[in-house]
């Protein structure tokens, strides 16, 4: 991707990264402003073995919007964790935040989801809102 | 070549805490395992105080339940006569490799061949008993019942009940343990996973173990009851005295080429018999379970405890079978007496190392943590004993008793039960380490606190009463897994031959037989999971994203078709599950359409009241 700013969400099981891409496409980001990528075994002995993908999106208010309605969406989960990291243009980390939760009565509200994401992204809060709503229905 | 000095400084310097065992049998996406070499098991996010408590007063916690029944079939699954040929065949390749000429006689690289061609159809028929388990299995009108489901029933404390209270409770534990949201999530998440063997088998070990449980419950009379169908597939293949025959006989290329045409007929033979010819083989070996005391199957326990009636085979091939496996271990040291070798050369560390875990295999790890130095003090009870005493997170003291190689002293049975104050001395030793050990054999487990360089330290039974053979000198677990690793790493990306061309390692030179398995496992496992004429085109449609492949795929439809079959696994309302789960109805109508496709496929969902995924 030639974007010049890059968001990360590691952790996401085979059905959370479908969940991921639908959101994504439905809610018109393009195919090249995001790509799921394998996240290779910590000891590549594991190779054989379930690798966690992660999603890498070019920070644009539509892949972001997306993350934050799926976030939203896990909400329901009782155990949750991922980072999510960003990149500058030249590659190097700007931000590293963990996003966790042990009971669903502890899942951080939408609002603080949206926080960290525009904290970590850069993109208007109010705009992450307005796009999660939409995808959320 | 491993070198006895690396693998006793890992020993004395114990620094790791790593999971990442290879060839273990995993949990889907959490991090547990257990080592097929070993039966080393991970149960991940369970931390030592929790494990404690939870075993000494009943209170682990509800929603593990599914996994330490996945993680404890792999355990059980494993120590049989099958994971013990399967063991040997990778210590033996070893031997061959590394042992030079203090190798015992009959070893060869060649039974690594044994190891692939056997372990990666075991790992995936394992995986769907594993995942039967989790989703599928409750308790019902069996006489016997199974060690795992035992072994869970036992640790949540239901074991004083009476066995039908004991029965309602468990299948009510494992019900609302079923229907969570994270248990719908993790079921859709498993039939996502690509139709193959290569990633360790998950959706065709558990779609072949769903089909052939079918065909068996159809069958009617003790097969009705999940946990005894469980139980015969768990024997079928892993008490099967046949493959323990040919993996101690046949060399390891002949093995690769035959057990798969051993495996077909005898599955074949099993799907084709009549209904009264199966509820003849269930009743029988309910009955001989039932009669033997507890549940215990210990696969190096002599005469009949070997023996399974109902499994189409002979009582003399379980004999034959036990007397070579016993012989072999002997061969290969596992019974000497571990003082006598520990002066052995260096060309024994091999026969050390296996003899290590081999006498440790029947234990489960529940937990291991690292304990400050500065929480742990020793002292003496006021009738004399001397005790080990540990602060607890909440700054309670637990006690141990004081490590005693002759004799186990159980300090809870002292009254009056006093610590002497002037007797609490500091301990200064390195790398103390709590670990809660399962004896899921004989139902007792124990605490043991092991300082650094592999010492125990302190140590009490949690569970039935406790002699001291019941508490053996284990290695702590973390120091198992790093050897193994060392162990593994070293066998597998060690040059072999001695010829003069480029050197080749044992995974190099295994590529294509391991190729062939996977091939023939897949095939395998494609007709026990779907019906004859579409097996192929159906394996063809799931090989990359599992159900995700059909065409009316969406995740919410998974988690829809995960649901209504938990929710029926569970014995509850289809409507229930699906208010607590957070999912939007819409998931069931999805679901259909998934269900449709399947239809469409000559795939039914449902097989009478039996659902197949």
């Amino acid at each position: 991707m030639d974007t010049p700013v890059k968001l990360e969400l590691d952790g996401l099981s085979d059905l959370d990264r479908d969940d991921l891409e639908a959101l994504l496409s439905g809610g018109g980001a393009k195919p090249g402003d995001y790509e799921f990528v394998e996240r290779p075994p910590a000891d590549a002995d594991r190779a054989q073995d379930f690798g966690l993908t992660a999603v890498v999106i070019a920070v644009l208010p539509v892949t972001v919007a997306a993350i934050g309605a799926w976030l939203a969406k896990k909400r329901a989960s009782r155990k949750f964790k991922a980072t999510v990291r960003t990149w500058d243009a030249n590659g190097q980390k700007r931000y590293e935040s963990e996003i966790s939760w042990s009971s669903s009565s502890s899942a951080p509200p939408p609002a603080e989801i949206i926080d960290k994401l525009s904290e970590a992204s850069k993109v208007d809060p109010e705009y992450i809102e307005q796009e999660m709503a939409k995808l959320g229905k | 070549m491993i070198d006895r000095q690396i693998i006793n400084r890992q020993i004395i310097n114990r620094q790791i805490v790593n999971r990442q065992i290879i060839n273990r049998w995993c949990s889907l996406d959490s991090g547990s395992y257990v080592d097929t070499l070993s039966s080393l098991a991970y149960i991940d996010g369970l931390d030592t105080w929790t494990a404690l408590a939870g075993v000494r007063d009943g209170s682990l916690p509800s929603d593990l339940l599914p996994l330490l029944y996945h993680e404890l079939t792999h355990h059980w699954t494993l120590h049989s006569p099958v994971g013990y040929v399967l063991s040997i065949a990778k210590i033996s390749a070893a031997w061959a490799m590394f042992g030079g000429k203090s190798a015992p006689s009959g070893v060869s690289p060649g039974d690594y061949a044994k190891y692939l061609a056997a372990g990666i159809f075991l790992r995936a028929w394992g995986e769907g008993l594993a995942q039967y388990a989790e989703f599928d299995v409750s308790a019902g009108s069996a006489q016997s019942q199974t060690f795992a489901t035992h072994v869970v029933w036992t640790l949540y404390c239901l074991g004083d009940a009476a066995r039908q209270d004991m029965q309602k409770a468990a299948n009510q534990l494992l019900a609302t343990a079923r229907t969570t949201p994270e248990m719908v999530d993790r079921k859709a998440n498993a039939l996502r996973q690509p139709f193959t063997s290569r990633n360790g088998g998950y959706l065709p070990g558990y779609l072949a173990v769903k089909r052939v449980a079918s065909r068996l419950r159809a069958a009617g009379g003790v097969f009705e009851d999940t946990d005894f169908v469980f139980s015969y597939l768990k024997a079928f293949v892993f008490n099967d005295p046949i493959t323990v025959q040919m993996s101690l006989t046949m060399d390891g290329m002949a093995f690769s080429g035959q057990y798969f045409e051993h495996l077909s007929r005898r599955f074949a033979e099993l799907l084709e018999r009549s209904d009264e010819e199966l509820r003849q083989a269930g009743d029988a070996m309910d009955k001989l379970m039932a009669s033997r005391s507890g549940v215990t199957n210990d696969p190096l326990e002599a005469g009949e405890a070997q023996f399974f009636p109902g499994l189409f085979v002979s009582q003399s091939d379980y004999a034959s079978a036990h007397l070579l496996l016993i012989q072999r271990l002997q061969h290969l040291g596992v019974f000497k007496d571990l003082a006598r070798s520990a002066t052995d050369g260096p060309e024994n560390v091999i026969e050390q190392f296996y003899r290590a875990i081999a006498n440790q295999r029947y234990l489960f790890c529940l937990s291991s943590s690292d304990i400050a130095a500065s929480d742990v003090l020793a002292g003496r009870l006021t009738s004399g004993e001397a005790v080990v005493l540990v602060r607890t997170p909440d700054r309670n003291t637990y006690f141990l008793s004081h490590w005693n190689p002759d004799r186990y002293v159980e300090i809870r049975g002292i009254t009056p039960f006093e610590l002497d104050p002037a007797s609490r001395t500091p301990v200064d030793l390195p790398g103390l380490r709590l670990e809660v050990w399962l004896d899921p054999v004989r139902t007792k487990a124990f605490v043991c606190l092991h300082s650094g360089e592999a010492k125990r330290v302190g140590i009490q039974s949690l569970l039935g009463r406790c002699e001291w053979p019941d508490l053996p000198n284990i290695m702590p677990r973390d120091d198992a897994v790093h050897l193994i690793e060392i162990f593994d790493r070293s066998l597998r990306e060690s040059p072999i031959g001695s010829g003069s061309g480029p050197a080749t390692s044992l995974d190099q030179a295994t590529e294509i037989l391991k190729e062939r398995v996977f091939k023939a496992t897949d095939a395998l496992l494609s007709r026990l999971a779907f019906p004859g004429p579409n097996a192929e085109q159906i394996a063809g449609m799931l090989a990359a994203k599992g159900l995700g492949g059909l065409p009316s795929y969406h995740p919410d439809a998974l988690r829809g078709l995960a649901l209504m079959s938990l929710a029926d696994s569970s014995g509850q309302p289809v409507e229930a599950v699906l208010g607590s789960s957070g999912l939007p109805p819409s998931c069931l109508d999805l679901a259909n359409a998934l269900i449709a496709d399947m239809e469409n496929l000559g795939w039914s969902a449902r097989s009478g009241a039996v659902w197949s995924v």
